[in-house]
């Protein structure tokens, strides 16, 4: 098993700590291999960040990708500047109410109400982990203990409400067929 | 005084270091972590892309451990401190890129010629000048061996992952302190800020170096005694009033202008480091037995070429990867056996022609030796290597 | 080994702390370097620090030879490193009683920026630095303390650059102990430099001693140099800084002296040893 996964977004949207997560829950607390490659736009202030993660049951030997097998984008200028990157056969999660999805065949898009339920759950900034939630529930490469443990372990304030988001994630995913 | 002296040895300092377990690490900090783990006090650098994360981890977690971290003026200030520092006993280091690293020069020829042991990370940049300071480059190749003036010997890792950013930054510190050298981790910035698996064995089972401490009263004691081939180092303060100058010396510490000491100096610098090159020279085989192509490349580049080398194989070519852990001393040996078979061989690196001059050095003539440049900037995709591998391959 | 007490009743002699071995010297007859190494020998032995605790640091030039006459721990670095090494050496051992001695081309020249941080930052650090107004070993070139109008090898139409008055820059730039005296001065020189190994900062004395080179060059013999460190030197403790600059060659100028600046800004080393009492003690 290896999945590329692109998260990206506007700085201030979790994007690395999202990363960060899903890696930490992969190496530290599921016996997994994973490597996350960062990139920002070259601006240094209100530009995007990226957080290219590579989750394998083996060592990654070559940890950056062109063509993710999952991307995730929070905002419609992230969501068009990476949307023709994704593999056919691939995954897009967008945020629903930020992003206009455009039309692509070959790819499975998802609409999510990622910021609507942050603030749902009182914590805007936990948008992040709605989409944690769901993408776990959805692709099941991680056990979803896992990722809590991750959470608990990076997330530095508001843990209890970051984990609620998360649940709420997972909720979102129920029912959902790939 | 002890009280001062003692911080620097802090008690319970290990009860700060990084616990062994698995993490989900930078390279670069990676890097410092294991600076500190090896015995690291004191860190000495200026600010430069991509390096930055280990100077800021270290401001951080030095006087945790009772450490001392100077951000400097410059690069060419921040060196010397840790030569000045590695005299004091005191194991120190700096970490920097391109730019950063062509200032140092002539203090590395400095701590060469007056064998201190010092540790600088260089977390290689696209070049030249000022290039392309965030994105990746394995320019530094050739600067690391050859960047000072005279003849003299380093030793230069070459990590391709975060675990070697940590083992290789300790092995750094050893091999320092063991031969009295500079020595560089030449790392490059994807393997510097990538994010990865990292595991921390117990720090029972880390091996570390310490200072080989003059066992003769001072009136015996010779700095710079060529009976050595590294001689037992003496630091300030110890009482054996010692004498050290970055002129040709004999074996007190006195400048000479005679031809004598220089061939006696000058041909023990390079001695201690080449006879004992396949102690200190480390390498990478994989799938080379029946290798007819050998692909080489270190670095954030061996990765790429690993993945390229098992699609050629699913393709049914007969390719392998010798990935050299050390560019200096260069680990020739590991390719003695392919050449002998007639392997032809493929170095690949980020960069118009490096290392594979030194390739060409052992072997040219021998058996085919093909070249990949690729412009600094970007890594190569597996498929561009792929695609170079089937060109060459049996041709 | 113990500090020695004046009146002449050193309890080693000065030789103790000289590498015999190595005489001759390399300074031309008449220079004034020697003389500084005695005066800076002298101040070790009685400083009352042992002797082993003393590393004199120096970097390149006539100057920078001083180091390997010294029987002490001895660094002779590169070419205006030497307060870069120093510091490196002062900050992880703070036990040791650091001192550079070296010229005006390899401090405010090529080791300028070094000098001017070093001070900014306040290190713990002692400089001697002999102005000879020239490059001299390299055969007199000009420096950055050459005077307005002066022949050189390199200015043989006369300097027409400005240059550093050392203690002004010094004492501007923050250093908690500046000075300055001549070669003639050895009593006052000593005092200062015993002086100087009880700051807690950066501590400075410019050693005014022109080079022979630059005295054959601008009419200045070495019996003339003399003469005028006897007449035209002025001790003034409270001199304003800004207009001690040094003209030899003008007969009307006096040449100023004296320990100019005493202050007590924290040493950078004193600040981060309690920075690692803070980060320790901070969990």
């Amino acid at each position: 098993m290896e999945v590329k996964l692109r998260i990206i977004g506007a700085g201030g949207h979790g994007i690395l700590l999202a990363g960060n997560i899903i890696g930490t829950a992969a190496t530290v607390y599921s016996n997994k291999y994973a490597t996350m490659v960062i990139a920002y736009s070259p601006a240094q202030r209100g530009g995007w960040s990226r957080a290219d993660v590579v989750v394998s049951d083996e060592p990654v030997d070559f940890p950056i990708f062109d063509n993710p097998d999952v991307l995730v984008a929070t905002t419609q200028e992230t969501y068009d500047l990476e949307i023709a990157s994704v593999r056919s056969g691939g995954l897009v999660v967008y945020e629903e109410d930020t992003v206009k999805p455009t039309s692509r065949g070959d790819v499975t898009q998802l609409g999510i109400p990622a910021f609507r339920t942050a603030i749902k759950v009182g914590f805007r900034m936990s948008a992040n982990m709605v989409i944690l939630g769901f993408l776990t529930e959805l692709l099941k490469i991680l056990p979803h203990e896992s990722m809590k443990s991750a959470i608990r372990a990076r997330v530095k304030r508001r843990v209890d409400v970051n984990l609620q988001a998360y649940d709420e994630g997972v909720r979102l995913a129920k029912g959902v067929q790939l | 005084m002890s009280e001062r002296i003692s911080l620097l040895t802090a008690e319970r300092a290990e009860e700060w270091l990084l616990k062994p377990g698995v993490y989900f690490m930078q390279g670069n900090i990676a890097s410092a972590e294991a600076a500190l783990i090896a015995g690291c006090r004191f860190f000495a650098g200026y600010p430069i892309t991509p390096s930055n994360e280990i100077a800021e981890h270290m401001a951080r977690r030095l006087p945790q451990v009772g450490g001392y971290f100077i951000q400097f003026e410059d690069e060419i200030a921040s060196i010397n401190a840790i030569i000045g520092a590695a005299y004091g006993g005191v194991k120190s280091m700096t970490a920097t890129s391109g730019p950063g690293f062509s200032l140092m020069q002539e203090a590395i020829g400095l701590a060469a010629m007056i064998e201190a042991p010092i540790v600088i990370v260089d977390v290689q940049r696209a070049g030249p000048s000022t290039g392309i300071p965030t994105l990746v480059g394995q320019g530094d190749i050739m600067q690391a061996k050859w960047g000072s003036h005279g003849d003299y010997e380093v030793v230069a890792f070459l990590p391709n992952s975060v675990q070697e950013m940590f083992d290789l930054t300790i092995e750094a510190f050893n091999t320092a302190w063991e031969y009295r050298v500079p020595v560089i981790v030449l790392s490059d910035q994807a393997v510097g800020q990538m994010i990865e698996r990292l595991k921390v064995p117990p720090l029972d089972e880390i091996k570390v170096v310490e200072r080989r401490a003059p066992t003769v009263p001072p009136e015996e004691y010779l700095p710079f005694d060529s009976r050595y081939l590294v001689p037992p180092m003496a630091v300030a303060g110890e009482g054996y009033r010692f004498h050290v100058t970055a002129l040709t010396h004999d074996d007190r510490g006195y400048p000479s202008t005679s031809h004598e000491v220089s061939k006696k100096l000058i041909s023990r610098l390079v001695r201690k480091i080449r006879e004992n090159e396949k102690v200190i020279g480390r390498y990478e085989a994989i799938a080379l037995d029946d290798a007819e192509l050998v692909v080489v490349a270190y670095g954030i580049t061996s990765r790429s070429a690993l993945r390229a080398v098992r699609e050629a194989r699913r393709d049914g070519l007969k390719v392998g990867l010798f990935r050299p852990i050390t560019a200096w001393p260069f680990p020739y040996w590991g390719l003695r056996e392919a050449v002998d078979r007639g392997a032809s061989i493929l170095v690949v690196e980020i960069n118009m022609g490096q290392m594979v001059h030194v390739v060409r050095e052992y072997y040219n003539n021998l058996v085919d030796i093909h070249f990949m440049p690729w412009a600094p900037g970007s890594v190569p995709r597996p498929h561009d290597i792929l695609v170079k591998i089937k060109e060459v391959y049996g041709g | 080994m113990s500090g020695g007490l004046r009146l002449g009743l050193r309890t080693e002699p000065i030789k103790s702390l000289l590498r015999m071995e190595r005489f001759p010297h390399i300074w031309c007859p008449g220079c004034g370097i020697g003389t500084v190494v005695k005066c800076y020998v002298e101040a070790v032995l009685e400083s009352g620090i042992p002797v082993e605790k003393h590393v004199v640091v120096s970097g390149i030039g006539c100057t920078s030879r001083a180091p390997g006459y010294i029987k002490l721990d001895g660094f002779h670095v590169i070419h205006g490193r030497a307060i870069p090494f120093a510091v490196g050496l002062k900050t992880v051992r703070q036990d040791l009683e650091v001192t550079v001695i070296a010229g005006d081309g390899d401090i405010l020249a090529i080791g300028g920026n070094h000098f001017i941080h070093a001070i900014r930052r306040n290190d713990d650090i002692n400089v001697i630095l002999v102005n000879n107004f020239i490059y001299g070993m390299t055969g007199g070139q000009y420096g950055p303390t050459t005077t307005l109008g002066s022949i050189t090898t390199t200015s043989p139409y006369g300097f027409i650059e400005g240059s550093f008055n050392v203690p002004y820059l010094a004492a501007a730039l923050g250093a908690n102990f500046v000075a300055r005296w001549t070669p003639l001065h050895t009593k006052e020189l000593t005092a200062a430099i015993k002086e100087m190994f009880k700051v807690d900062g950066f501590a400075i004395i410019e050693v005014v001693s022109p080079c022979l080179i630059y005295g054959e060059m601008n009419n200045l013999p070495p019996l003339e140099v003399m003469k005028i460190f006897r007449d035209r030197t002025v001790i003034d403790h409270e001199a304003d800084l800004s207009k001690i600059d040094i003209d030899l060659r003008d007969p009307r100028k006096p040449i100023v002296l004296g320990n100019f600046v005493r202050r007590s800004r924290p040493s950078y080393q004193t600040l981060a040893r309690e920075l690692i009492k803070r980060a320790r003690g901070g969990g």
